[in-house]
C-alpha cells in the first residue's frame, strides 16, 4: 500500500542492519547460560582475550564500514533523509557535479537541502528505492569499482570510478539508478544564476513575473476566497 | 469557486449533477460543456490550481508540480520514464501546444475495428473545427521558429525529406520557451484557460488537490465517488470528500482512468481495462553546432519531420521527429553524464541543438492501480517497435548533420559520440536497445480503457459510456482504440467535448 507520505512515514523506518559489535548478538552468544548443557566450561584468561580481539575486530570493521559519518556537510532540518544517506547522498552531490570549481561545503549542504525538499513530495515507494540506491552506492564500491572503502571514505577519483561502474554496469538497473541519481543532483544544481552561467544558459525570460495583469485578476477571481468551504 | 486543501477544513459529502475526474484535455471540455447548460457539476484534480504567476521558469520549482511523482514516473521496469501532468488544467498546463487532428488512417482503422459509427461521418471533423476556433489554433512559419526548430527545417531541405510546420494553440506568445515549466505569460489556450475558467464562471465547482480513490458502485450504477484531499507538499491525506453525483465521468488520463477503475474493482467481465496502453516511446539525440543555438529560447516545437511516418495498416516507417530542446537540468538527465564529463558535453550547451525521435507504437503494455493512489505501468518495448525507434535513431543523426552539426550524442549510458556521418550507421547498427540502454521518454500514454461497440472488446461505448455501468463515462486519452501516431491533445479535447455532449444529452 502506498502510504500518505507525511514527514513522519518519511523517516526511515529504522536503521538498516548493523554487523555485531561488542555486546552484540556474538558476544551475548558466547556467555549465555544456556548455550552449555553440560557443566559450564570456564573461559580461560586467553580465550577470552582471543574472543574480545575478534568481537573487536568485527565491531571495528562493522563501525568502519558502517558507522562514523561525516556530518559536516549536513544541512540542518533534513525531512526525508536520514543522517547516513544524507551523508552518502553529500559524496553523490560532490562527484556529480562538475570538478572545477570544486563544490563549496554551502553549495552541497543547499543541493542536500534541495533534494530533501524534493523528495517530500514523492511517493514512500520512490523515496524507498533512494535509499536502497544510496546504500548500495555505499556498499557496493567493490562490485562496481574494485574498490574495498565504502563510497564515502574514497577519494575524488575512486568516487568517480564506482559512479562510472554504475553508468556502464551490465545491469540495467544499475544504469537507471545512476540515471536517477545524475538526474536529482542537477534537478536541485540548475536554479540558480551560478550554475546558469557556467553553460552559457540564460535563465528565466522574466523573473519574478506575475502575469498580466488582466490574466491574473480572472485566474484570482476563479479561486474561493480563504474562508469559503466547497458547496453549493 | 476553484477549491484547494487549505479551503478543505473537515470531511465533506457534496451533491451534483456530474462528478468530473481530472481536468485536463478530456475533462475539461465535459465540464464545461455540462456548467454552461446548467448542470451542477464537480471537478475533483488531484494536482494544485497553479496561475501564471506560480510558473518561476526554473524546472525544480515547476517539475515537481506540474508532474505526477516529481517527474519520476517511470515503467515497471524503470526503462521508460512515463512524464503526465497535474494540476487544475491537466497536462496542458505544461505541453508544448501542438493541435494535431486525428489522423485519417488512424480513424479508418478504429472505425474498421471498432465500428463507432456516433463518431463517424461529419462529426470529428466539424468537433475539430469548433475545437480549433475556441483553442485559437494557428500555423506557425519560419518567423516564429527558433533556432533549434531551424536546424531541423534545415535538415530536412538538404535530404529532400518530408516536413512541415505545425499548429498550435497559443495567442501572445512572446516566446520565451518555457512551455514545458507552464507559461508565466499566459499565451497557452491551454485547458485551464479555454475551459475550466468558463465553467467555473457558469458555476461549476472545482475541488484541487483532491484525489478520487475510488468509485463506489452496486455493479449497475456508481453511486458515489470517494476522494481524498491531500496536503500538495507532502502528499499526506487532510480529508475525506464524498461526491454522490447522477453520472460520473472519469478523466483522469490514460494511466490514472484504468487504475481507478480497477482500483474500485468496476465490473469488467471481459477483463479489458488497463490491459492495453501504448506510450508513443521516443529519445532525444543531440547535434553540437558551430554557431550558438540558445535552443531553450523561443516555441520548442514549430517544425516536424515526417518522412518516417506513414500511419497505414501494416506500415514500416511509424517514427515522428520533432525538435525537442530541454531547459539544463532536463538536459543533463538525458544526457546521463557527470562530473568532468558532464562539464564538457555541457559547455556546449549553447550551441546545442536536439531532435526527438518518437515511435507510434504497435504493441502495447499495461497499467495497474499502485497503492491507494498511484499507476504501475508494465510496458516492455517490443522488438518491432524498438527497431522503429533505432530507424529514428539514424534518421534523427543524419538531419543534424545535414543540417551542419559537428558533433552527434546520443543519449546512451554512457553517451555516444559520432564525429563524422559515416560513423552513424555502424555505430547506431550496433547500440543494443534492452531496456535501460537509452534515455527513454514517454509524453503521450494513450488507451487503457478504450471505446468500440462490441463490450466484449472494448470497455466504453462510442459516446464513453462505459459498457457495464449505467452512469460512469470516460472522457480522456484513454478512451483511444489505438496509438495515435501523432499528438493527441486535439484528439482528446474533441472526444472530450463529444462525451460531454452526449452526457449532457442522457442526463436531460
Ligand atoms: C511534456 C509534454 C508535452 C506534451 N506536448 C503535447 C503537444 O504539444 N501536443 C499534444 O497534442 N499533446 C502533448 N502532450 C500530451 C497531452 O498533453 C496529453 O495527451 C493530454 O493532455 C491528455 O489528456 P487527458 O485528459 O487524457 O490527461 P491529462 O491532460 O493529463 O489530465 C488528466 C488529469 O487527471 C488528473 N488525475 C489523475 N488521477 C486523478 C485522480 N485519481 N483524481 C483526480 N484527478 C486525477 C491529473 O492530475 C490530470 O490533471 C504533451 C505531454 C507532455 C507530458
Ligand atoms: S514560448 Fe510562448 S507559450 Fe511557451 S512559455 Fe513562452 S510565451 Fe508561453
Amino acid at each position: 500500500m502506498e502510504q500518505p507520505h507525511g514527514p513522519q512515514q518519511q523517516r526511515p523506518p529504522s536503521s538498516p542492519p548493523v554487523p555485531p559489535a561488542a555486546g552484540g548478538p556474538a558476544a551475548a552468544a558466547a556467555d549465555a547460560p544456556h548455550a552449555a548443557p553440560r557443566a559450564p566450561r570456564r573461559l580461560s584468561r586467553r580465550r577470552l582475550l582471543k574472543l574480545g580481539g575478534l568481537v573487536a575486530a568485527a565491531g571495528g570493521l562493522g563501525l568502519y564500514r558502517c558507522g562514523l559519518y561525516d556530518e559536516r556537510l549536513l544541512p540542518p532540518g533534513l525531512r526525508v533523509l536520514g543522517r547516513r544517506e544524507a551523508a552518502i547522498a553529500a559524496a553523490v552531490i560532490e562527484t556529480v557535479l562538475p570538478p572545477e570549481p570544486p563544490p563549496s561545503p554551502e553549495r552541497v549542504r543547499t543541493l542536500l537541502a534541495a533534494i530533501d525538499a524534493y523528495l517530500l513530495g514523492l511517493p514512500a515507494e520512490q523515496v524507498e528505492q533512494l535509499r536502497w540506491l544510496l546504500l548500495g552506492v555505499e556498499h557496493g564500491t567493490f562490485w562496481f569499482g574494485a574498490r574495498l572503502e565504502r563510497f564515502t571514505r574514497l577519494g575524488a577519483r575512486g568516487r568517480t570510478d564506482v559512479l562510472t561502474g554504475w553508468q556502464r554496469s551490465r545491469l540495467g538497473l544499475a544504469r537507471a539508478g545512476l540515471r536517477g541519481l545524475v538526474a536529482l543532483v542537477f534537478l536541485a544544481h540548475y536554479r540558480d544564476a551560478p550554475a546558469f552561467a557556467a553553460i552559457g544558459y540564460g535563465g528565466p525570460l522574466a523573473p519574478g513575473f506575475a502575469g498580466p495583469p488582466a490574466s491574473a485578476a480572472r485566474y484570482a477571481r476563479l479561486l474561493a476566497p480563504p474562508e469559503r468551504e466547497p458547496g453549493w | 469557486m476553484i477549491y484547494t486543501a487549505e479551503h478543505v477544513r473537515r470531511d465533506r459529502v457534496l451533491q451534483a449533477d456530474l462528478c468530473v475526474i481530472g481536468s485536463g484535455a478530456g475533462g475539461a471540455p465535459v465540464a464545461w460543456e455540462a456548467a454552461r447548460h446548467g448542470l451542477r457539476v464537480v471537478v475533483l484534480e488531484a494536482g494544485s490550481y497553479l496561475e501564471p504567476r506560480h510558473f518561476t521558469q526554473i524546472e525544480y520549482d515547476m517539475v515537481q508540480r506540474l508532474y505526477h511523482d516529481g517527474a519520476a514516473r517511470t515503467t515497471a521496469d524503470r526503462a521508460i520514464h512515463v512524464l503526465q501532468g497535474k494540476g487544475v488544467g491537466g497536462s496542458t498546463l505544461h505541453n508544448l501546444n501542438l493541435c494535431k487532428r486525428l489522423p485519417e488512417e488512424i480513424a479508418a482503422q478504429w472505425f474498421a475495428d471498432h465500428g463507432l459509427a456516433p463518431l463517424q461521418g461529419g462529426t470529428l471533423p466539424a468537433l475539430f473545427a469548433e475545437l480549433e476556433q475556441l483553442l485559437g489554433v494557428s500555423e506557425l512559419g519560419p518567423a516564429q521558429a527558433n533556432a533549434n526548430n531551424r536546424v531541423l527545417e534545415r535538415g530536412c531541405r538538404a535530404l529532400g525529406w518530408r516536413g512541415g510546420w505545425l499548429r498550435h494553440n497559443r495567442r501572445g506568445c512572446v516566446g520565451a520557451g518555457f512551455c514545458e515549466l507552464g507559461c508565466p505569460f499566459d499565451a497557452k489556450q491551454n485547458a485551464l484557460k479555454v475551459f475550466i475558467a468558463e465553467a467555473v464562471e457558469a458555476g461549476a465547482l472545482v475541488l484541487a488537490d483532491t484525489w478520487a480513490e475510488r468509485l463506489e458502485h452496486d455493479r449497475r450504477r456508481v453511486r458515489a465517488v470517494e476522494a481524498a484531499v491531500r496536503d500538495p507538499r507532502t502528499g499526506a491525506v487532510r480529508h475525506r470528500v464524498r461526491i454522490e453525483a447522477r453520472a460520473v465521468c472519469a478523466a483522469a488520463s490514460a494511466t490514472g482512468t484504468p487504475a481507478l477503475l480497477l482500483r474500485s474493482a468496476v465490473p469488467d467481465p471481459y477483463r479489458l481495462v488497463g490491459s492495453r496502453l501504448f506510450l508513443h516511446p521516443g529519445t532525444a539525440v543531440a547535434g553540437i553546432f558551430a554557431e550558438p543555438i540558445h535552443g531553450w529560447r523561443g516555441i520548442p516545437q514549430s517544425y516536424e519531420c515526417t518522412e518516417w511516418l506513414d500511419l497505414g495498416p501494416q506500415s514500416t516507417r511509424r517514427v515522428w521527429i520533432v525538435p525537442s530542446f530541454a531547459h539544463p537540468a532536463g538536459a543533463a538527465a538525458t544526457l546521463g553524464a557527470f562530473g568532468a564529463e558532464h562539464a564538457r558535453l555541457m559547455r556546449d550547451y549553447a550551441h546545442m541543438a536536439a531532435l526527438s525521435p518518437m515511435v507510434h507504437d504497435l504493441v502495447p503494455g499495461r497499467v495497474r492501480p499502485r497503492g491507494r493512489f498511484g499507476v504501475a505501468i508494465e510496458y516492455r518495448l517490443d522488438p518491432s517497435d524498438a527497431a522503429q525507434l533505432r530507424l529514428g535513431l539514424v534518421a534523427a543523426a543524419r538531419l543534424l548533420f545535414a543540417a551542419g552539426a559537428r558533433r552527434v550524442l546520443v543519449p546512451a549510458s554512457p553517451a555516444l559520440e559520432l564525429a563524422r556521418e559515416d560513423e552513424i550507421e555502424p555505430v547506431l547498427g550496433a547500440l543494443s536497445l534492452r531496456p535501460h540502454t537509452l534515455d527513454l521518454t514517454s509524453v503521450h500514454p494513450m488507451s487503457g480503457c478504450w471505446m468500440g461497440d462490441d463490450p466484449a472488446r472494448a470497455c466504453c461505448e462510442a459516446t464513453g459510456r462505459y459498457h457495464h455501468l449505467d452512469n460512469l463515462w470516460v472522457a480522456d486519452t484513454s478512451l483511444f482504440p489505438g496509438s495515435l501516431g501523432v499528438p493527441p491533445q486535439l484528439t482528446t479535447y474533441a472526444l472530450g467535448l463529444h462525451v460531454g455532449r452526449c452526457l449532457l444529452a442522457a442526463l436531460g
